[in-house]
């Protein structure tokens, strides 16, 4: 089983390739961070100067000042007999990191918040069910198929008359993010495509693209997901704008590196199935995966 | 006389009496971490009481007569121009922002947009230079940009520097660079250089690289250095005099330190480049910088002076001082090792003593691993062989540093084992290991160049089925299959 994010987070093959080694410094403070209760909840992390391989560690959350080990609970069996902390579950504790790019703030102004549904809840679920077993520590999130398919939903349905047509028009819904959709990260992207169902091999149009920019790229707009939100789009044919009524099919994905070599075929760029091709060979990494498909009016019409 | 061997040592040891944080054989007390004030908040609140008030907004007058006036720049030409800018000038200090909006309205015409920024490089204050790093910063089209550097550059006055400095970290369009760079130059700053050189290799259009590398000669020959290369590598070295600091220059680069204490690491990131950029004329106040009470602060600034190499010695006194600063002691003594200095090698080997904190001791063998300085050998031998089987991650921080200094032997094959051993970064024995190599190579040794090339066919192999760690196994196999490395000697032995 592939290390999960945080135990990776010096180690993996992307945060390698996206910082040169580690020859951009500025990845560091996060990538291997002082334990956050010596940094103090809330305050930013700094970087350590030891043991950096080992990523965000148990050390890192999980070491207090004083020499103790924080829980969520107190337990005296365990070798390392966790003393209770209830900071450690506090959206906050978390935010120094990830609130690099406002995914805490996000998640405060949502109804996430108002439900006291936290990071914990999505990102770390108890194991089985119930606190005796301990919380998943494999931190998946939009590294994890299945939670990005739980993140957003992708429907699709006929304009109305009101609308003034009869084309396709496609919604995608955050119905499972507690904060934007991607989120945290620049090098995030979603994108919808959609194609002609008569033309199963044929080029995909791009439809819409969900990502925050790089601070250089002063021409692309934010378009993150909104918590709570969606978004719809009409489909309407590139060359003369006509809404598009044929049967089509839609597709959205998630990359981790926000660049395809062709943006008319995404396909190419999808993380290989195959596991000894390194999908980051290529200047543009292949690390694509496809979060949801839809048929739009053929024989498997999705809704 | 006393040979430089004890001598060194005697240095290393007073310079260990305040560094020793415990120990009952200690006889001295320890001195005290150095007092810290709150540096930045000072000395930033002493600037803002010699700052300009707010300008006043332009009255409806001045607003009716903008417009025409702008007419006038555009269609005018020569002297004629100059006097319609100087007009506008004239029209109050609010006409600034008035002149900013227009450059950045696509709703202008080009030239009514030119003719705004052309006046803002006439502009007598930093509020002009402030405009139009703005426009560096939200124009769309890249001959705005461009424009905006070159009347950036007409602005006799270094405060703006730090800020268009910025935009080199952040500009995607090799021709708003050179403006850029040549603006910098102006004021008599090496900052746009490297990016020039850069641009000399990358460029897709053959006339930009042509066109970047001349302006970086030129950059050179007026500075007396025969090639841009090595004016670049004299500048890194901290070689370079720096224009002098200006009052205007110093505020904007104790704003930039002061950025070093934000939350959001995007905010750090501009102001570690910028600062490193800005080189030996920021080097002073980041040397004063790291007595501040915000950690974040002293922190970032170690970084910075880390990433400015010889630059940063200005800075190597607080350095040395900092060493005994708990939380900053390890950052400062990687920063220390790169700024070197006399006093660097001395109070390195002192922090490297087994008496100190963990974290210092790794933090001194990192920092001794950027001085590579040889004198420090018999130190970094002593510790390796105390620590190569308890600690092993110091160990490979201790190799790295030996090999820097031209060290062999079981430096080597310490080092090389690091490439595939579990907790251990693989990347930093590479490098090291690398330029080891590529050192001995370049001096000539028989077997080295060959070995170089084999080191660099295997790092071009990434793809399918090679991936990282593949890599640094068959670096490992070559390493130890390599003849010219078994026969290795130190540098400078018989």
């Amino acid at each position: 089983m592939a290390p999960g994010p945080h135990a990776d987070a010096w180690t993996g093959a992307a945060v390698r390739k996206l910082s040169g080694d580690f020859s951009n410094q500025d990845c560091i403070d996060c990538h291997a961070p002082q334990p956050i209760f010596v940094t103090g909840i809330g305050n930013r992390v700094l970087p350590r100067m030891a043991r950096r391989p080992e990523g965000v560690d148990c050390i890192a959350c999980h070491a207090m000042p004083d020499g103790r080990v924080a829980g969520t609970y107190s337990d005296e069996k365990p070798a390392c007999r966790p003393a209770e902390a209830p900071d450690l579950s506090r959206p906050e504790f978390c935010s120094g990191c990830h609130n690099q790019h406002l995914t805490v703030d996000q998640w405060k102004d949502s109804s996430w918040a108002e439900r006291r549904i936290t990071c914990l809840d999505c990102h770390m679920p108890y194991r089985d069910g119930t606190q005796s077993s301990g919380r998943d520590h494999s931190m998946h999130g939009g590294l994890s198929l299945d939670m990005l398919k739980m993140a957003v939903e992708l429907t699709g349905a006929r304009s109305t008359e009101a609308d003034g047509g009869n084309g396709w028009v496609v919604t995608l819904d955050n119905v499972g993010a507690g904060h934007k959709f991607p989120t945290d990260d620049r090098s995030r992207a979603a994108d919808l495509f959609w194609r002609p169902l008569s033309e199963p091999d044929g080029p995909w149009r791009h439809l819409h693209r969900f990502r925050s920019p790089y601070r250089y790229e002063t021409d692309v707009p934010d378009t993150l997901l909104d918590v709570d939100s969606k978004e719809s789009f009409a489909i309407v044919d590139q060359g003369t704008g006509a809404p598009v009524d044929a049967p089509i099919e839609v597709v959205l994905y998630y990359k981790r590196s926000p660049f395809y070599r062709d943006m008319s075929n995404p396909e190419q760029d999808t993380w290989p199935t195959d596991p000894s091709v390194d999908p980051y060979e290529s200047e543009i990494p292949r690390d694509a995966v496809l979060v949801h498909r839809i048929v739009l009016g053929g024989a498997d019409d999705a809704k | 006389m006393r040979s430089e061997s004890t001598t060194r040592r005697l240095a290393a040891l007073l310079l260990a009496l305040p560094l020793a944080a415990c120990g009952e054989e200690k006889t001295a007390a320890p001195l005290p971490p150095p007092t810290l004030r709150a540096v930045v908040e000072e000395t930033r609140a002493g600037i803002a009481a010699d700052a300009p008030a707010e300008p006043e907004p332009l009255s409806q007058e001045a607003l009716d007569r903008l417009p025409d006036l702008l007419e006038f720049v555009a269609t005018s030409k020569g002297d004629l121009a100059k006097a319609g800018r100087q007009d506008l000038l004239g029209l109050g200090e609010g006409v600034i922002a008035k002149l900013h909006d227009v450059a950045l309205d696509q709703a202008e015409t080009d030239a009514h947009r030119s003719a705004a920024l052309a006046t803002l490089g006439d502009g007598p204050s930093g509020r002009a230079a402030a405009a139009l790093n703005d426009v560096l910063t939200q124009g769309r089209e890249p001959w705005l940009r461009s424009t905006a550097a070159w009347y950036l550059g007409e602005i006799e006055d270094e405060s703006w520097v730090p800020d268009a400095v910025l935009h080199l970290k952040y500009e995607v369009d090799g021709e708003v660079v050179q403006y850029l760079a040549q603006a910098i130059d102006k004021r008599g700053f090496v900052a746009g250089l490297p990016a020039l050189l850069v641009l000399s290799t990358t460029a897709a259009d053959e006339e930009q690289r042509g066109a970047a590398y001349a302006l970086a000669q030129k950059m050179a020959d007026e500075r007396g250095y025969a090639t841009p290369e090595e004016l670049d590598r004299a500048w890194r070295a901290g070689e370079v005099e720096p224009p002098p600091t200006t009052d205007g220059l110093r505020a904007s680069i104790w704003h930039w330190i002061s950025r070093l204490a934000e939350w959001q690491l995007r905010g750090v990131d501009d102001a570690r480049y910028v600062l490193v950029c800005m080189g030996r004329s920021a080097a002073p106040m980041l040397g004063e910088a790291l007595y501040d009470t915000d950690p974040y602060v002293r922190l970032h600034t170690a970084q910075v002076l880390e990433r400015m190499g010889g630059r940063g010695r200005p800075a190597a006194k607080a350095l040395v001082d900092h060493l005994r600063t708990p939380d900053v002691a390890p950052q400062a003594a990687v920063a220390l090792g790169s700024v070197g200095g006399p006093s660097a090698g001395p109070a390195l080997e002192a922090a490297l003593a087994p008496d100190q904190r963990p974290e210092l001791r790794l933090g001194a063998a990192r920092g001794l691993a950027l001085l590579a300085d040889p004198a420090t050998l018999e130190t970094l031998r002593s510790e390796f062989t105390r620590e190569r089987d308890a600690w092993p991650e110091l160990a490979q921080a201790v190799a790295e540093a030996r090999l820097a200094c031209g060290d062999a032997g079981d430096a080597v094959t310490f080092a090389t084992a690091c490439l595939d051993r579990d907790g251990l970064d693989p990347a930093s024995s590479g490098l090291a290991l690398e330029a080891w190599v590529a050192r001995r190579a370049e001096l000539e040794e028989p077997g080295f160049a060959d070995l170089l090339e084999a080191w660099n066919a295997i790092g071009a192999k990434r793809g399918p089925q090679f991936d990282e760690s593949a890599m640094w196994k068959e670096r490992k196999e070559l390493l130890g299959s390599s003849a010219a490395v078994r026969s290795a000697k130190p540098l400078g032995a018989p």
